[in-house]
């Protein structure tokens, strides 16, 4: 049974992968984690494509592995509680939304590290003082789009 | 109906959207402004947390995450996302 927050064998080592070409050279980072899941697991990281990061597969470790210690906490909480709620229902509906939704959090993360928290953030200050001081314009939004579609 | 405020951010995340993926945004708008309770909660331990997320567009790769201020009648756009 895994435990929530529970990270723990981490073993990082970093290789040099020689594929194709020269050009093709790539640095490769792997780790070799505990899964949370019962089996450690050899998974190499997300990598980046010209700089860009690659979002993770709909997989709960491959979703792990890109987070950061406190949000793989958060993610094991709700893994746990959903897949309790799918055996009860025998509905998976609930497990891939919520790999769809850390999927994203993951990107997030990759991208900007701590941006999933200082958005929560922003969210508190919106709700404490009833107005966000860096707010856009809605209609220059719309009309973005509108000019984008051809509309 | 809900008024629509988006983040100076988000802006910059919707110009970056896919012209597909824009148009499944633009229809997530039309919905935000009437439904904004029907997206998931952010927080699953928080069915009624006032932030939510909307996912949208070909292989729900896109994700919007906002906030409803009820009292406002606001849905504050907090994050456009994208997995490309």
């Amino acid at each position: 049974m895994a435990q929530a927050g529970h990270v723990q064998g981490v073993d990082d080592e970093i290789f040099v992968g020689m594929l194709g070409t020269m050009a093709e050279r790539q640095l490769f980072r792997t780790s070799t984690v505990s899964s949370g899941y019962g089996r450690a697991v050899t998974i190499p990281a997300p990598h980046r494509s010209g700089g860009e990061p690659t979002p993770p597969a709909a997989d709960p470790v491959a979703i792990r592995a890109c987070l950061s210690p406190r949000l793989v906490a958060e993610f094991d909480a709700e893994w746990e509680r959903t897949l309790e709620q799918a055996k009860a229902s025998k509905d998976l509906v609930g497990v891939h939304k919520l790999l769809n939704k850390w999927r994203h959090v993951a990107y997030g993360e990759m991208r900007d590290p701590g941006s999933y928290f200082r958005v929560l953030a922003k969210a508190e200050q919106i709700m404490q003082t009833g107005e966000n001081p860096t707010a856009g314009s809605f209609e220059d939004m719309q009309a973005l789009i509108r000019e984008r579609l051809g509309r | 109906m809900y008024r629509i405020v988006p983040d100076a951010t988000v802006s910059d995340q919707v110009a970056a959207l896919p012209d597909d993926a824009l148009a499944a945004y633009a229809e997530v708008l039309d919905v935000l402004q009437l439904t904004p309770w029907h997206g998931e909660p952010q927080r699953a331990d928080n069915p009624d947390a006032e932030v939510r997320r909307w996912h949208f567009g070909p292989g729900l790769a896109g994700q919007v995450v906002y906030l409803i201020l009820e009292d406002r009648q606001e849905v504050h756009l907090l994050l456009v996302q994208w997995l490309t």
